[in-house]
């Protein structure tokens, strides 16, 4: 008797999934996506992942919004701000808007989202945000925003601040909420089956008007040739990180093209300088290091063009970013003597974290890496594993839960915004969740850097910044990252900066 | 004898030289494995078009010369084949034969042993020793090793089980034969032929679980060049440049294969009931 | 007999206790899941908050008593990474791999039986070598390089099947069909060695000389005494694969257990692969424990005391 039920289950599945099949290929008109992985979370308070981010932006929104390649800040969820001193905003709301479930979105959305985002007892996303302060319900529409400390990029900032309706989300639990989130964006979530796809539905009520594609699914395929065989089979529409290798193949389909963002993340080779291996605490050896690599070639070769050499972490794009400063030309000969004069005329041996994940093509980038400090005797044995295992390695360390660092490891930084206090916190700044640096002076440049909101003492600061990352070398930056999509014909859509791909974006031809 | 099995001949030959590549790799390989030319990344074999006679196999991603990383590649993954297999054998065969053969507490505790070992997740085991011990080539021949005895035992345990009922072993039992003597004399050469199939299919299952872990990012590092490797890395490649998972992927196949043809050979040789 | 059984399934519960101690130590040794958790953008009090969120912060023999009387009670804790209910995870994904590992044990074991035979009986023939070798390439084509190409040849060119996902049988014939290769080849070798090694045996010579027809000796005597090597390994096999077909898994997207555990072994999602490995363990153990049983049928001459 037990076993029937399970038989029939079986046969009513692949009976429903039949007709599911069916049903898409007439109806409303269809998008369908790519995702490596599942996003983790449909809360968009909490950690984001990888995958996350294409989730929350089609279903949340924020005040305001930043524009796909991240230069401008347009009206969301708030129509009009104003700074009225160095630590309080006042922003005016949108009318009439309703959340997918119908609740209102007022003031009073505002001040519990922000509430929320800041709740120090529970796991939040929150490291953009922790400056603000108070929130005051000024009437339905009005709200001011109170920082504790200034603040030059906080208007940036906060359209990564998604919007979540009160009474719903005070009313589930947190992990209801993540599993059936509820926000004002152009897409609401309709079906969500771990492992098979994400189903999101166009908002009738959107208040920037009802996106024209209907429906969006997100499919999770882990393997990278699959994924590029769907797009080749015409099931997917966008596939994200095709390989720089496969850019003729798409090409050369009739049916397919290829998009690539203007990048935002910047790769580098991050060191252990705390407790790492002695020769890399050497400043010659990491200049050593960063003359061996001749970053153009590694670019071309590699990434088949689709990146842009970098001198320090700082993206072109950047407040603050100087031109005076060029990445370090390709000089083997200079190498060799920086490393003679450090004391190691015969080079080292060193290994090298890397991985596929956190970096493109990781693993080849590093074998190539290593074959170019080779070159000028440093001995780099490569070791790649899975991003997690790398994560692990490098996040939050020295910590007192323990931990090994490895003295050099594969790194790449995509700021979300075009603003470098993020990155400089994190990597460089002493206490950074992967920061394995000191020098006090850089320290307190950082904290300038991150709260002075004259615009010219601030590029000031920004250059003397620079000048200490480019000579000191707490990383070595290398290149810009271009990412790669392979798009079908049938859909109109350009990568944005940020990565993610919206609904409200794309058109169908 | 063995000339009278033709698949036996082909898989003696395939292996015999498979060995010598193995032996002269430094000798017989064109290139240097690990040197790179990233000016001739992804160049075809010499007789596609825009192939060229210095690289006959073609180049991989980052230009290095496929048929040299090929030669070299027989190396390790001979070697990491013949210890798993030697070292998963031997213990398993053991371990089995104790269990079977005495029965009682020892076959219970031994095979609740292989019990857990079966349960468990493969991959789990894997993960934690190469981040506890780190990716190396050691490493992968105890991760496999430590999960391929169980096979055996539980094989050789079956088939000793049954063998043992038999009338000349019980005989032996009643003319008074120790227990050991009995174990060797007469019941291992009739287990003899499973682990003798069981080791032959077992290389083959190593290269290929070795390919496996480099697909799940836990292999041996990349300055080695391994078949496992070679094919892990060039899988995105079948339509873009068939030449980097095919040639590793065909020299994986052909040792398989001729371990196989060897294997089945053995077992009629070993097995002394015909 | 029933004493047996009872002792058996006594035994098998320790083995599953047994397992999950060993997953619930090994977890805790490779590495710390707040750090995967947290944004590579938070800072230090994020992780700190997250290591409390999930209970890390407490020493970890207070861990194992709190995880050891919750599970008793069938609580297995919230996904790390997902934040929902552990057990339902696994469970939900339990239907996609009991279809895909049934299928393709129903593909390759009769294909495997059936080539195995033609070799024994036929030794040494043409028909052997061909059958012989068609089982090897079975085996001796890894896994994911047949995953791969089937997509590429079947999916992306021909566009006869869908190249990934779960849903109809079309979705269900590519995965089944690689999974079913090394199978069927270690069926065929097994059944093929296994009856040469009875055909061999006294009583067989007996029934041939008693006069009975091939055909009849070959069911009657030979194959019954061949079963058992043959099931023994079938089990292992599909043991195997319901803790995933961890690869086919993967390159198919396919929504089984298998690349649940593998994403949350990475993920060091711990309630997770608690949760998984206890049902694979459960599942794993007591069909072993049935195939152990069975030999006892095939093959009389094996007791029980």
């Amino acid at each position: 008797m037990r076993r029937m039920p399970f038989i029939l289950t079986l046969l009513a599945s692949l009976l429903l999934f039949n007709s599911l099949v069916h049903a898409q290929n007439t109806g409303p008109t269809t998008v369908t996506i790519a995702l490596t992985d599942d996003p983790p979370s449909g809360d968009p308070h909490k950690t984001r992942g990888a995958n996350g981010g294409h989730l929350l932006f089609n279903l949340f929104d924020g005040l305001v919004e930043l524009s796909g390649d991240m230069m401008s800040v347009t009206p969301a969820l708030a129509t009009s701000w104003e700074q009225i001193d160095d630590l309080t905003w006042s922003f005016t709301l949108r009318e009439g808007v309703k959340f997918h479930n119908g609740e209102p979105f007022t003031a009073e959305s505002v001040r519990y989202s922000i509430e929320r985002v800041l709740d120090p007892n529970a796991v939040r996303f929150n490291t953009d945000f922790r400056q603000i302060g108070e929130v005051d319900v000024v009437d339905d529409y009005h709200v001011l925003i109170h920082l504790k400390t200034p603040d030059p990029v906080f208007i940036a900032k906060i359209a990564g601040l998604h919007m979540v309706p009160p009474v719903y989300t005070a009313s589930v639990s947190e992990e209801e909420f993540g599993a059936h989130p509820v926000g004002t964006g152009p897409y609401k979530l309709v079906e969500w089956v771990l492992g098979q796809r994400l189903v999101l539905e166009a908002n009738d009520d959107y208040w920037n008007g009802r996106p024209s594609v209907d429906r969006l699914i997100f499919r999770p395929i882990p393997e990278a040739s699959t994924r590029l065989a769907e797009l080749q089979a015409g099931t997917v529409d966008i596939i994200t990180g095709l390989n720089y290798d496969a850019i003729p193949l798409v090409d050369a389909d009739p049916s397919l093209r290829v998009e690539a963002n203007s990048g935002r993340r910047t790769v580098m080779m991050h060191m252990d300088l705390l407790n790492g291996a002695k020769p890399l605490q050497d400043v010659r050896v990491r200049q050593a290091m960063s003359y061996a690599v001749d970053r153009q070639l590694l670019i071309d070769a590699v990434l088949n063009g689709y990146g842009t050499p970098l001198a320090t972490i700082f993206r072109p794009d950047m407040a603050g970013y100087s031109a005076d400063f060029q990445p370090y030309p390709y000089d083997p000969e200079r190498a060799k003597e920086l490393l003679a004069e450090a004391g190691y005329p015969n080079g080292f041996t060193i290994r090298f974290m890397t991985s596929d994940g956190i970096v493109n093509k990781g693993v080849e980038v590093a074998e190539a890496l290593a074959a170019m400090l080779g070159d000028v005797g440093i001995k780099v044995e490569v070791l790649p594993v899975a991003l997690q295992v790398m994560r692990d390695m490098y996040i939050g360390n020295p910590d007192p839960a323990g931990g090994n660092v490895e003295p050099l490891f594969m790194f790449n930084y995509g700021a979300a915004i075009p603003d470098a206090t993020s990155p400089l916190k994190a990597l460089i700044q002493t206490g950074g969740i992967e920061a394995f640096y000191e020098d006090p002076v850089m320290n307190e440049l950082i904290n300038e850097y991150g709260s002075e909101t004259n615009v010219e003492k601030r590029n000031q600061v920004a250059h003397e910044i620079q000048e200490k990352l480019y000579n000191d070398l707490p990383v070595i930056a290398l290149y810009l990252q271009l990412d790669t999509y392979g798009v079908n014909e049938r859909i109109d859509w350009k990568a944005r900066k940020d990565e993610y791909i919206l609904g409200k974006d794309i058109a169908l031809r | 004898m063995l000339l009278r099995s033709r698949t036996a001949t082909a898989g003696a030959v395939i292996l015999v030289c498979l060995a010598v590549l193995a032996a002269l790799a430094p000798q017989l390989s064109p290139h240097d494995p690990a040197r790179q030319d990233l000016r001739a990344r992804l160049a075809p074999p010499a007789w596609v078009a825009k192939g060229t006679n210095a690289h006959v196999l073609g180049t991989d991603q980052l230009g290095r010369d496929i048929l040299s990383r090929v030669i070299y590649g027989t190396r390790i993954s001979l070697l990491v084949g013949v210890s798993v297999v030697l070292l998963a054998g031997t213990l398993g065969t053991l371990l089995g034969l104790l269990a079977g053969f005495l029965g009682g507490k020892v076959d219970t505790v031994l095979m609740r042993i292989v019990d857990v070992f079966l349960a468990f997740p493969f991959l789990l085991l894997a993960i934690v020793f190469m981040a506890m011990l780190g990716a190396s080539l050691g490493n992968i021949i105890l991760v496999l090793a430590i999960t391929g005895w169980v096979e055996y035992a539980r094989v050789v345990r079956a088939q000793v089980l049954s063998v043992r009922e038999l009338e000349y072993v019980t005989a032996a039992r009643a003319l008074g034969a120790r227990n050991l003597v009995i174990m060797l004399k007469h019941v291992l050469p009739n287990v003899f032929a499973s682990v003798i199939v069981i080791a032959s299919l077992q290389l083959g299952t190593v290269i290929i679980s070795e390919a496996s872990l480099t697909f799940l990012g836990l292999g041996i590092p990349p300055s080695i060049p391994t078949w496992g490797s070679m094919l892990a890395s060039g899988r995105e490649y079948f339509v873009l440049a068939w030449w980097l998972p095919t040639f590793p992927g065909l020299a994986i196949v052909l040792t398989v294969l001729a371990v196989n043809f060897l294997g089945d050979w053995l077992r009629d040789v070993f097995d002394p009931t015909l | 007999m029933g004493r047996y059984v009872v002792r058996r399934s006594l035994q098998a519960v320790f083995v599953i206790l047994a397992v999950l101690v060993v997953t619930f130590i090994l977890l805790r040794a490779i590495g710390d899941p707040a750090r995967l958790l947290v944004s590579p953008e938070g800072s230090r009090e994020n992780l700190a908050q997250i290591r409390h969120a999930l209970g890390l912060d407490v020493p970890l023999h207070v861990q194992f008593v709190r995880f050891m009387a919750d599970a008793v009670k069938g609580d297995f804790g919230n996904s790390f990474t997902f934040g929902r209910p552990a057990l339902g995870l696994v469970l939900e994904r339990m239907p996609a791999t009991l279809l895909l590992t049934l299928v393709a044990l129903g593909l390759a074991v009769p294909v495997g039986m059936l080539l195995g035979t033609i070799s024994a009986v036929r030794r040494n023939s043409v028909y052997d070598n061909l059958a012989t070798t068609l089982a090897v390439l079975g085996r001796a084509v890894p896994n994911f390089w047949l995953s791969i190409m089937l997509i590429v040849v079947f999916g992306a060119y021909l566009k006869w099947l869908p190249p990934s996902g779960f849903g109809t049988w079309k979705h269900l014939v590519m995965p089944a069909v690689a999974l079913s290769a090394g199978l069927a080849a270690m069926v065929a070798r097994l059944t093929r060695s296994s009856l040469l090694e009875v055909m061999g045996h006294d009583f067989v010579r007996t029934a041939k000389a008693k006069g009975l027809t091939e055909s009849r000796v070959l069911y009657r005597h030979v194959m019954r005494n061949a079963l058992i090597p043959i099931a023994t390994v079938v089990g292992l096999q599909a043991g195997h694969l319901l803790g995933g077909a961890i690869i086919t898994e993967t390159i198919f997207a396919w929504p089984g257990v298998g690349r649940l555990l593998t994403q949350s072994i990475y993920n060091y999602d711990y309630p997770v692969v608690q949760t998984s490995v206890f049902v694979i363990s459960v599942t794993f153990v007591f069909l072993n424990l049935a195939i152990d049983l069975l030999y006892a049928l095939i093959d009389p001459r094996i007791r029980y005391e």
